[in-house]
Order: C-alpha cells, then sequence, then structure tokens
C-alpha cells in the first residue's frame, strides 16, 4: 500500500465504495518525510513505506494528541476499515454487500478515531523485519474482531435483539469496562462495579434460569455474593455494596444499555477531521531522528531476508507445489478448496501435501532467522513467518496486475483514473466524455473484468494451472481486482 | 453447516468454527448426580461439548505422529468442572486447554489460576473457544502462550482469573501443528507451590465440602487450594466428599429414641433450624393450614372445629385446649386428625407433654440448587406402634427488606417447593411402599408435602426426595 493511505481521508460514501479526499497538508508531511528520511533514497519502496508509517507510529506514542500525526493514523486505519470491510462483504450474495458495507464501513471509522488506543497492544517487538506488514495484520484483525457482533447480525445470529440484561451476560469483562468507562465511571469505582457483573455471572452460572427470568430474589443472590467474597476475599479497596436487589437489577440494565451503545452506535455520516497546525507543534524537521548505522546493517538484513524468502520459494521443483502455496498464500483458500481447484483432490493429500511442504519452508526460515537474527521459534514468530509467505504471493499478484495495468489502452486507464484518482462521479465522468451514465458505469465494470480475466490467465500461466471456471479461484481474484485497482493505478498514472 | 455459521467460517476463516448437532448436545449433558450443584453441571456441560468437538477435530486434522489424551487423564478429568472452567488435553510432551465461554465478543478472555500457576495444571498453549448453544456452534479463535499470558493478561485477584485481551492472541489456528512441532517451551518459568501436609490436606477438604451453589475455589486462599488440586488424590477425595453418591447424608436414624430425646448427629429442631429468616411465609406467624391460632378464642374454635371434625374421639371434659389436643392425638385413629392436631399443638405450645417429637434436617442445596429440609415426627400410639409424619420444607433465605415486606409474586417460588419435588417412603429392599408418594405441584406451588404412616417397633424405611435426577435417601429404623 502507498502511502496516500496516511494522506487520504474519505469524503462520503457512494453506492459501495468510499470515495476520498487528499489532504494537502498530510500530504505534504508524506512527500517531506519520504525525501528526509532518507535522503540518499537507497530504501527501495517497500522500505520506504516501512519507514515513514514506523516514524509516525513513534511519534503517535510519544504524542498521542497530536492532530497531525493522529490523523495520519486516523487516515490509515480508515483505509484498512474499508479493505476489511470489503473482505468481510466478499463472502456473501452481491444485494447484502450493498446492503451492509456503508454499515461495516462507518461501524469500523468509529471503532478507529482513537489510533493510539487502537494500537495500544501492538507489541512493536514482534516482528523486527516485518514490521510493517504485522502492523497491517494487527490492524486488520482488530478490526474485523471488532467488527463481529455486526457480522453476526448480517449473518443472521442474534446479538443486539438480546435484552439489555441478556447482553450484559453475554459480554466479555473487556467490554463491560469500557462499557462502564462509557457509563463515567471513574477508574477508582471500576473495581466495584466490575465485581457485581462478576458475581451476576457466577449466579447465573449456579442456577438453571435464564437471565430474563431472573427474579428479585437472584438479584438479591448476587448482593449476598458480594458481600460473601468481600469478607472472604478481604480486599479493603473494594467497597461495601450499598445496593440491594432491585438496584443490582437497574445497574445492570444500565450496563446492558452501555453495553448495546458500545455495539450499536449511531452511524449517520463520516466524520471530518481537522489538524489545525499549532504554532506550538514542533517541526517534522525536529522530530526525524539522526541516521544510526544500525539503520544500514538493518536494511541490509532486511533485504537479504527478502531474497532468501524468494529463493526459497522459487527453488519449489514441483507443479502442485507451487500451485498448493500460491493458492494457499496467495489467495488466501482453504486446504478444502485448493483440493477443489487442483482437480477434486482430496482434502487429505493436501493437507499432507501442503503440511510437508510448509513445515520444510518453516525450518529453514526458522533456521535463517535463528541464524542472522537470533531469534528462537516461537509462536508469534511462526505465526509472522505465515504473514511473511502471504506478503510475498501478494507481491507477486500485484505484479501481474502492474503487467496487466500495462497492456490497457490509454482511454480505458484514462477512464479508470477519473473514477479512482480523481474520485467523480460516473455522472460526472459521463459528462465529461459525452456518454450516458450507464455506459460509464458499463464500461468501468468491463475494464475490471477484462483485469481481472488477465490476472487470472498470468497466474494460470505462472503456476501451470486452469482454475475452475465458477470456482472460488476467479471470485477471489475479481475481488482482489476490486481491492487493489486504486492502489495499483497510483503507481501507474 | 447452517448457512449462518457457514458464512462466519467464510469470514473468519483463520479460526476453527464447528457446529454442533443435536446428538452432540445430548451426549455432553452431564448426570446431576456428577456434580454437587448446578454451576459444576454447566462447566461440564460446555467443557465436554469443547473438548468432545476439539478431539474429534484432531483426530481428523492433525497428522498420525501427535497422541493425545484428556487431562490429568480419562478416570478423573470430569471431577475438575466440580471446581473450575476450562479443559486439558495432553499432545506429545505439550498441553492445550481450553476456555470455553459463552460471551458473543471476543474482546478478551479469562483464564481461571489454576491453570496458569497450579505446576501439574500449567498449559503450555490456552484457547479460548466461544460457545453458543442457541445457535448451535463452537468458536475457536485463537492460542495463546502461557509466556505471553502470564506477561501481558491482566490479573483478577478477586476471581483469581488471568484476563487477556484479544490483541495478543494469535488468530490462526492453522499453525496450531507446527507450532506444537517446532516451538520449543512458551511456558515460561512455573512458581512452585509450598506443599501441604496430609492432615492440613484432610481439614481443607472437609471445610471445602460443605454444600454451595458455587465452586469452593475461593473459599481457601490460593496456595492451599492450588496445592491441593495440585495432587490428583486430593482432587478426587475432595470431588467425592462434595458429590456425595451414595446419597446417604447420614447413618441410620432410630425413631424410638427420639422418643426418649436422643437423636442423630444431622437432626435439630424445627426452631433451630427455621429462624423468622429461613421460615417460609406460610408458617410464620400462629397459623396453621390457614386456620389462625392467635388468640385464644381462636384456639378454642378450632380445637372444637377439629374435633366436630370426627365422630370417633369426644372432647374430654374439664380439659384445656392442649390437653385436649393431646387426647385427640393419642386416640383417634385417623392419621390426618392426629397431625393435624399435633400441628395445633407445635403451634399454640411447642413443648406442651405428649407432643409428638419432631426434627428436621438441612439437606443444603443438593437437590438442583433448592434448600431442602426433611421434617421427621413420631409419636407413640396407645396401641404401642409409632405414627410417624414425613414432610418437605423449603429452606427460605430472604434478606432483611424482605422479611418486613409483603410478598409479592415474584418473591413465590422462593418460599415455597420446587415444583415436581417427590418425596417417597421406601421399603428396606428399595421398592417403593405402595402409597406413600406426594409431589410437589405446580400450580398452585406447595408450601410443605408430606407422608404419613404407622409403622411397629423394628420397622427399617428408607425416605427418598428426588428432583429430577437427583435424589437422597435417609434409612430409618422404628
Amino acid at each position: 500500500m502507498p502511502l496516500e493511505c496516511f494522506y487520504t481521508l474519505p469524503k462520503n460514501l457512494e453506492e459501495n465504495r468510499v470515495v476520498w479526499r487528499t489532504d494537502p497538508e498530510l500530504q505534504e508531511n508524506i512527500r517531506f518525510l519520504s525525501e528526509n528520511l532518507d535522503p540518499l533514497a537507497e530504501f527501495n519502496e517497500e522500505m520506504l513505506d516501512t519507514r515513514v508509517a514506523q516514524f509516525l507510529f513513534q511519534q503517535l506514542h510519544l504524542e498521542p494528541e497530536n492532530e497531525l500525526f493522529r490523523t495520519h493514523w486516523i487516515a490509515f486505519l480508515e483505509k484498512r476499515c474499508e479493505q476489511v470491510s470489503r473482505q468481510i462483504l466478499s463472502v456473501l450474495p452481491v444485494h447484502l454487500r450493498n446492503n451492509y458495507f456503508r454499515d461495516l464501513f462507518l461501524m469500523g471509522s468509529e471503532l478507529v478515531c482513537n489510533p493510539a488506543n487502537f494500537f495500544e497492544r501492538f507489541d512493536e517487538r514482534r516482528s523486527q523485519l516485518y514490521w510493517y506488514p504485522t502492523l497491517k495484520r494487527f490492524a486488520d484483525t482488530r478490526i474485523k474482531n471488532l467488527l463481529m457482533p455486526n457480522v453476526r447480525k448480517i449473518t443472521g445470529l442474534e446479538t443486539l435483539g438480546r435484552t439489555n440484561l441478556g447482553l450484559v451476560a453475554r459480554s466479555s469483562r473487556r467490554q463491560v469496562k469500557e462499557a462502564l468507562q462509557r457509563l463515567g465511571y471513574q477508574e477508582s469505582q471500576l473495581d466495584q462495579y466490575l465485581l457485581i457483573w462478576q458475581c451476576f455471572q457466577e449466579v447465573k452460572t449456579s442456577l438453571d434460569l435464564g437471565v430474563n427470568n431472573f427474579e428479585l430474589q437472584h438479584f438479591e443472590r448476587i448482593v449476598n455474593r458480594y458481600s460473601e467474597l468481600q469478607n472472604e476475599v478481604s480486599l479493603p479497596e473494594i467497597p461495601q455494596l450499598n445496593m440491594n436487589g432491585a438496584e443490582v437489577k437497574q445497574y445492570l440494565s444500565r450496563l446492558g444499555m452501555a453495553i448495546r451503545q458500545l455495539l450499536d452506535p449511531p452511524l449517520d455520516s463520516l466524520d471530518s477531521y481537522s489538524h489545525l497546525r499549532s504554532p506550538d507543534n514542533p517541526s517534522l524537521i525536529d522530530s526525524i531522528p539522526d541516521r544510526e548505522k544500525i539503520d544500514q546493517e538493518m536494511n541490509q538484513t532486511l533485504v537479504d531476508f527478502q531474497n532468501f524468502i524468494t529463493q526459497l520459494l522459487q527453488s519449489f521443483q514441483t507443479a502442485t507445489e507451487k500451485q498448493t502455496l500460491f493458492l494457499r498464500y496467495g489467495l488466501d483458500l482453504k486446504q478444502g478448496q485448493v483440493g477443489k481447484e487442483l482437480g477434486d483432490l482430496p482434502q487429505y493429500y493436501i493437507s499432507r501435501s501442503l503440511k510437508k511442504t510448509h513445515d520444510w519452508i518453516l525450518s529453514q526460515i526458522c533456521n535463517w532467522v535463528k541464524e542472522n537474527l537470533q531469534l528462537e521459534p516461537c509462536s508469534t514468530v511462526i505465526n509472522e513467518i505465515e504473514g511473511v509467505l502471504c506478503e510475498y504471493y501478494s507481491n507477486q499478484i500485484d505484479r501481474c496486475f502492474s503487467q496487466a495495468m500495462q497492456l490497457l489502452e490509454n482511454p480505458s486507464k484514462e477512464l479508470l483514473r477519473l473514477f479512482y484518482i480523481t474520485k467523480f462521479t460516473p455522472l460526472e465522468i459521463s459528462e465529461k466524455i459525452h456518454k450516458s451514465d450507464s455506459e460509464v458505469k458499463d464500461l468501468i465494470e468491463s475494464i475490471r473484468q477484462w483485469l481481472s480475466s488477465n490476472i487470472t490467465e498470468q497466474i494460470q500461466s505462472e503456476i501451470n494451472l486452469v482454475f475452475s471456471s465458477k470456482g472460488i479461484v476467479r471470485e477471489r481474484i475479481l475481488f482482489l481486482t476490486e481491492n487493489r485497482l486504486q492502489t495499483i493505478l497510483q503507481l501507474h498514472i | 453447516m447452517k448457512s449462518n455459521i457457514q458464512t462466519l467460517s467464510n469470514i473468519y476463516s483463520e479460526h476453527l468454527w464447528l457446529e454442533l448437532s443435536e446428538e452432540d448436545l445430548k451426549q455432553a449433558k452431564p448426570e446431576f448426580r456428577d456434580y454437587s450443584n448446578q454451576t459444576g453441571c454447566y462447566y461440564a456441560y460446555i467443557n465436554r461439548l469443547c473438548l468432545n468437538g476439539f478431539l474429534k477435530w484432531m483426530q481428523e486434522n492433525l497428522g498420525e505422529d501427535f497422541s493425545f489424551s484428556r487431562f490429568p487423564n480419562d478416570k478423573i478429568y470430569l471431577n475438575i468442572w466440580e471446581f473450575v472452567n476450562g479443559c486439558g488435553i495432553n499432545l506429545n510432551n505439550k498441553r492445550l486447554v481450553l476456555i470455553p465461554s459463552d460471551s458473543i465478543d471476543i474482546a478478551d478472555f479469562g483464564v481461571p489460576q489454576e491453570w496458569v500457576d497450579i505446576p501439574n495444571w500449567v498449559a503450555d498453549y490456552y484457547l479460548p473457544v466461544g460457545i453458543d448453544l442457541e445457535a448451535k456452534y463452537l468458536h475457536f479463535w485463537g492460542l495463546v502462550s502461557r509466556e505471553t499470558l502470564k506477561a501481558q493478561a491482566d490479573y483478577d485477584p478477586i476471581y483469581r482469573c488471568y484476563y487477556l485481551s484479544e490483541d495478543y492472541v494469535i488468530p490462526n489456528l492453522e499453525i496450531l501443528e507446527t507450532v506444537l512441532h517446532f516451538c520449543p517451551d512458551e511456558k515460561g518459568e512455573v512458581t512452585p507451590l509450598a506443599k501441604i501436609s496430609a492432615n492440613e490436606a484432610e481439614c481443607l477438604i472437609k471445610e471445602l465440602s460443605k454444600p454451595s451453589p458455587y465452586s469452593p475455589r475461593l473459599q481457601a486462599k490460593f496456595e492451599k487450594w492450588g496445592a491441593l488440586l495440585n495432587d490428583n488424590s486430593w482432587l478426587q477425595k475432595l470431588y467425592e466428599r462434595r458429590v456425595k453418591p451414595v446419597t446417604s447424608l447420614s447413618a441410620i436414624s432410630v425413631l424410638n429414641q427420639w422418643l426418649d430425646d436422643v437423636v442423630e448427629a444431622g437432626w435439630q429442631t424445627f426452631e433451630e433450624l427455621f429462624t423468622p429468616r429461613t421460615l417460609a411465609p406460610a408458617f410464620r406467624g400462629k397459623r396453621v393450614r390457614g386456620i389462625e391460632l392467635g388468640t385464644p378464642e381462636n384456639i378454642q374454635r378450632a380445637v372444637r372445629q377439629l374435633y366436630n371434625s370426627q365422630t370417633e374421639v369426644a372432647f374430654p371434659s374439664n380439659s384445656n385446649e392442649p390437653d385436649a389436643l393431646v387426647y385427640l392425638l393419642q386416640n383417634t385413629q385417623d392419621e390426618s386428625i392426629r397431625w393435624k392436631a399435633a400441628e395445633y399443638l407445635w403451634t399454640i405450645a411447642p413443648n406442651y407433654p405428649g407432643l409428638p417429637i419432631r426434627r428436621v434436617m438441612d439437606l443444603g442445596v443438593q437437590l438442583m440448587g433448592h434448600p431442602i429440609a426433611l421434617m421427621v415426627a413420631v409419636l407413640r400410639k396407645l396401641d404401642g406402634k409409632i405414627a410417624v409424619l414425613l414432610r418437605a420444607y423449603p429452606i427460605c433465605n430472604l434478606s432483611e427488606d424482605s422479611q418486613t415486606k409483603d410478598f409479592r409474586d415474584d418473591n413465590v417460588s422462593l418460599t415455597k417447593l420446587p415444583p415436581g419435588l417427590r418425596l417417597m417412603g421406601l421399603y428396606e429392599n428399595g421398592n417403593p411402599i405402595p402409597g406413600l408418594e406426594a409431589v410437589a405441584r405446580n400450580e398452585p406451588q406447595d408450601d410443605y408435602i408430606s407422608l404419613y404412616f404407622t409403622a411397629d417397633l423394628g420397622d427399617r424405611f428408607h425416605v427418598r426426595l428426588t428432583l429430577k435426577d437427583v435424589s437422597i435417601t435417609e434409612q430409618f429404623v422404628v
């Protein structure tokens, strides 16, 4: 993803796409950083993206309230929201995608409006090599998990239709804590009110009774349990409970309402962001650290690692191995889906083949990482290595994309530029090129389809496999085309 | 797979989604008698669902070079759920612990301290599992090493639980097999627990065996509790003491000795057990089955009416009401009249000479969490036989507020017997005595249920109280 993600903000929502606007000041900052973080421009583009992102991340941690850095990250996270929303909806029927895209994107935007909070638990030590891809995966996973209640609703599973008490009963502790904070409870009060909730959970488990059938005596049991624990555990910082059963019931109901507001906030419009540079804001020049020798070493190690991965993955000789790896990591297919594309091979065969290949790759990478970075394999490192493989094949697909773009004729490129880069609506484009609105839409769609077909042909040729005409691979490539089109266009136009 | 679960599985394809069939749900349902309270039953249910589902998945998906077994072993793994949520699987030389929860969101998950800090229990990896019994699926949403858990979790010292944010959970379960193969020890440091002596363990077990609706895990300091559970034999012993599968609370009660005031341990007087807080409202005040006995006039009227309801025994002349009642209960052949007279006497003159002896036993919350008392009353008849009254009462636990208010409808169930509660008389061989069974009604709910009969000295019988699949049986000899 080029650095545009750090300086474009959502302008409005149209049908099932976000129209982005470029913020001139944010853009200027990014340009400045790109030129000054490494004046010698030794870095390749990927490394430059990482360097800029890392710098901005460090500044966000140092100054979480600084509007400039905060807005850069809001822009980044809004882009991730769009991607995650599309990814979620790609598995739904087309008519549902249009219905829910707006809701998912707006909900995601609500969740990412405090970037410092969002990234609070991102452990920067998780990956020294693939920091930026790891950060992106962290963001995507977090957004996807935060959207889960909405996703449940889309799939027809009941979440928000529950009663307030039902919501309280089925919430995690962290969600309850956030709801309490939203209700305005101070930090010093949180422990007590969390304890009431925990007593509620314990009483609920002890009864063969749904919470919606609780009577007053059951709420009184919560009061009794609280008192018992207070005496048994002897924690003076937890005060006595001055509530009776009826008051506990009211408190839990209020808590349920607060949780409901967390899960289903009013979503009317996109937030607007402004980040007027105050006279006190330090100049970016002052913030850029001096280049240190260790950066050069780290960069060299990164280059070496990338070369190693390339050689490793290109060393596979058999067609099946190449195909399996590409489908699994490039197109994110599950083993059963891979088996179907490879001529209905049984899943156990794919599983064994993939496992053998996978284990061999991992052992090679783990050995390299241990030798060159002195890192022992652990579950976190294994997880990052998965990300490395996905990134490698994703870059391969991007190369196919770039090649397809070069074959496009200029009028088609121009049409795409107007729609994706300049953000004109089909109606505005139709006025420019003297065609009807529906003709413009059809043209854009046919270009997308052509690009998708061309990419599919390239991949088929690369891995020597013909994909089934109605299989998931073609759908997946079409989705990737739509998702990556704007990004790739910026490299070519 | 149902379409909504399939869609979730496609969207969150890195997680593991397992659908639950009706058969799965049925197989996982525990026997109520295997746990002392509803908490244990619930933990058993959800953990069995997780364990069965995950073991089946592992058999189908992990390589043949993995061997796995239930923690701590196939014999006693079920016992753990009497105390704590979670289930362990030993895989080759590693351990996974599954932590099921019915939370809808996955913002965090809680691991009870037992699974993290008891040396024989610690796991290499913890897997949070969402369980939805309505939509019938299991959702395994990641794994985390103990090292990460200890470093990053928030520890709750009251409920003794480590809460870990989803940000630290590795969401990709497809790497599980690789992690098990490649990663060395990710447990981190495990601090040994101080040992406890056999005596100390025995005292703890005795203390923690007392019935309660909750797990006893918070009743002792963790150092002691953990040391107890660290030993399989003590864990087993505590389980057996709590669950009491034999369902007999005490030795045989010898009823004719009660008449000489020799009563076995465990039996209390009515007044000792039933305080204003624990006595159901139907029995408060001087009232028996709706008949007011609060004033001398009411007592006189009631006794006269009782005598008038039968023709067998004439009202003794020049007798006060208590004497008349004693006379009636000794001479009538009608057991229902006899025991009605006894109830009047217990109400108006609890210590009157000639009263039947009654004792009550608190059965705790063994019957599905409902606190019940068993009352037995005995009287020596003039012909030498022994008249016996058996009764089951609810034990209330009202807050101080409730005691002074009029009882609203929503307090009804607290002060009545649970519908379906069955009181039975059995022969010594366990066969039911015909006609000796009472069942608590649903509508209206009963204040008590009772049985009465006459027996000869030396007769043996059992009394059984049953609610759903749970029974308690007491043995008697007349």
